[in-house]
């Protein structure tokens, strides 16, 4: 089988042949009439069947070691049954290409059959290439350090390597998107130019400007993806921070009470809102937050409300509150408290009343809860009438001066 | 790998990709390694069949003695079909067989197997539970195979009630395709799956 050694040997130069035939197709496909069904080549030592099909010799003669039919029409077949076929073989040892080389000036024509061979000889082959004339892969900026003899070769790795290239992308978009912070990235700002730049009237540019597309969504997509991130980053950031903000105001207001001296002052605001709703429901009373007389001293609060008697006058009163260091305190709170009606622009109108504990009452008494429920103070304070007219409420708000001093 | 195969392989490819059903987009082959011995092929469920709208993918393998002896193909894309395996995707087709011509190429495989999906075979099953419900009940076959290549091949068909029974035995935790598994096997009797699972 001298023909089927020679046969399988030929094949050894499939490579470089495979790339070749993008420059000259003609002889590695050959014509119909001239092609093996079963190895898909020229027919080396062609035979014909008795039904009609032209097969390589040792190609035929493989497929009939186990089986007996004709592997294109599935009829009855046998060794016997194939005979040489010396015309197509005259036929195509007729025919002649021209080594794929001409390219690069090899001149032989040859017959199809011996291109193969003639390939691995030939003196205009392409000779391996040096490292530094070798195709780099195009994603070598981002550190595929791969190289190629030519351009399919180089398309097969870009198919499948698409894992790896996306890995090295984002590995290089995120340093990328670290210095960018420091300064704004010059070939960002030229990626957008290229991006708005008119269309190319050259086809094979605007196929590369697909491609540039392609890279520049990908990226975008990535930058997309990290900025969401981010956002949700920033947003949880921005969360805490004003949770923060919000118990350091709480603790600063309580601070301020906390500090006051006994000297605290009440803005009442909305005040026409709470008249109203004072007078629907006379049982209504405002309290404002509790101050204390000292940072470590009596906690007291201002109460405000209609006159039970007379709804035309507004009571104030003082009530005392419990405090965590009550214990340390004197019992019954003794000591002089005034109450002043702020006017805001004249202050001689002020309506200032002036008055002393006394320690026979229950107000004055350590609070079992966490304000005493009585009060101390003037249920007829101030007549409405006096406050509106005499103009007491400046942007809808009263203000209240309490001060409180131990005695 | 004989090189004869892989010579072959290089010359189909060739053909396959040039094709009019490539540009159809009817079929499709890609190749896996370089050795040109595992590849992955895929074809579109033909129109007017429950498979419509499906894409399904094959695994092919071509053995040293190719093309003395045939590809061995399977389906990775899970389908309801008689001839082929639900569980595995095992193909019975008799040109992947016995059947097999050295004169047949990838594409023409593709194409059978294409034809095969128009064209079921049930009294020649690799699946007898679906056989026995294509010979049985046609019309629970077709809603069954249809829903199959809702899920698993993209098909458009959403078929909610089946959604729905699916998710019923989910809730009672049996696993997604085990569910769907069971259902399909008893024509979506949800009784009767539940208790073939439990028993």
């Amino acid at each position: 089988m001298a023909s089927s050694s020679e046969h399988y040997g030929t094949n050894k130069s499939e490579t470089s042949l495979a790339q070749e035939s993008s420059i000259n197709d003609s002889y590695s496909v050959p014509e119909a009439r001239f092609e093996c069904p079963i190895c898909l080549a020229w027919l080396r030592d062609p035979v014909l069947t008795s039904c009609g099909h032209r097969f390589c010799r040792s190609c035929i003669y493989s497929w009939l070691e186990k089986n007996s039919a004709c592997p294109v029409d599935n009829m009855k077949l046998n060794k016997e049954d194939v005979f040489p076929d010396n015309f197509t073989r005259r036929e195509i040892s007729q025919q002649r290409t021209k080594c794929p080389n001409i390219v690069r000036g090899c001149l032989e024509e040859l017959s199809p059959l011996d291109v193969e061979a003639h390939l691995l000889v030939c003196e205009f082959r392409i000779p391996e290439l040096p490292d530094n004339e070798k195709l780099r892969c195009s994603f070598v900026d981002v550190g595929c350090d791969d190289k190629f003899e030519d351009e399919p070769e180089l398309q097969r790795h870009l198919e499948q390597h698409v894992q790896k290239h996306l890995t090295l992308l984002s590995k290089a978009y995120s340093t990328i998107s670290v210095n960018r912070n420091a300064s704004t990235s010059a070939s960002a700002i030229a990626q957008q130019a290229n991006f708005w730049d008119p269309p190319s009237k050259n086809d094979g540019q605007v196929v590369l400007r697909d491609d540039n597309l392609q890279e520049l969504l990908k990226a975008l997509y990535e930058k997309i993806v990290y900025l969401e991130q981010k956002t949700r980053e920033q947003d949880i950031i921005i969360a805490n921070m004003s949770e923060q903000i919000s118990s350091y105001n709480l603790s600063m207001t309580k601070l301020h009470q906390r500090y006051c001296n006994g000297s605290y002052l009440w803005y009442f605001n909305d005040f026409k809102n709470k008249l109203n709703a004072m007078r629907e429901n006379p049982h209504l009373m405002y309290y404002s937050p509790g101050f204390y007389t000292s940072p470590n001293g009596y906690k007291l609060c201002v109460r405000l409300n209609l006159s039970p008697k007379d709804n035309h006058y507004i009571a104030v009163l003082i009530h005392v509150m419990k405090t965590e260091h009550d214990d340390t305190l004197d019992w019954p709170f003794s000591g002089k408290l005034s109450v002043t009606l702020i006017h805001p622009a004249q202050s001689f109108r002020n309506i200032k009343e002036t008055m002393m504990t006394r320690p026979e009452l229950d107000a004055f008494k350590r609070p079992v809860q966490d304000l005493n429920p009585k009060g101390f103070g003037y249920t007829e304070f101030a007549s409405l009438e006096e406050i509106l007219d005499q103009e007491f409420v400046q942007k809808n708000q009263l203000v209240i001066k309490v001060q409180a001093q131990t005695v | 790998m004989a090189n004869i195969a892989a010579q072959r392989i290089k010359r189909e490819f060739k053909e396959v990709i040039k094709s009019e059903e490539v540009a159809k987009c009817a079929i499709k082959l890609e190749l896996l390694n370089d050795s040109y011995t595992e590849l992955k092929g895929e074809i579109a469920g033909p129109p007017d069949t429950p498979y419509e709208g499906g894409n399904f993918v094959l695994e092919i393998r071509v053995p040293e003695t190719y093309p003395f002896n045939p590809p061995k193909v399977r389906f990775i894309t899970k389908i309801w079909h008689p001839n082929i395996s639900s569980v595995t995707g095992a193909i019975c087709l008799d040109i992947l067989k016995d059947q097999w011509a050295a004169a047949m190429t990838l594409r023409t495989v593709l194409l059978s197997l294409q034809a095969l999906l128009s064209a079921a075979e049930p009294d020649d099953p690799q699946d007898a539970v679906v056989a026995r419900q294509y010979k049985e009940n046609l019309e629970m076959f077709k809603l069954t195979a249809k829903h199959w290549t809702n899920v698993y091949a993209g098909g458009p068909f959403v078929n909610s009630d089946c959604d729905d029974k699916i998710k019923r035995l989910i809730d009672m935790g049996i696993e997604e395709h085990q569910a769907r598994v069971a259902l399909s096997s008893y024509n979506w009797v949800l009784e009767r799956a539940t208790e073939q699972l439990f028993s």
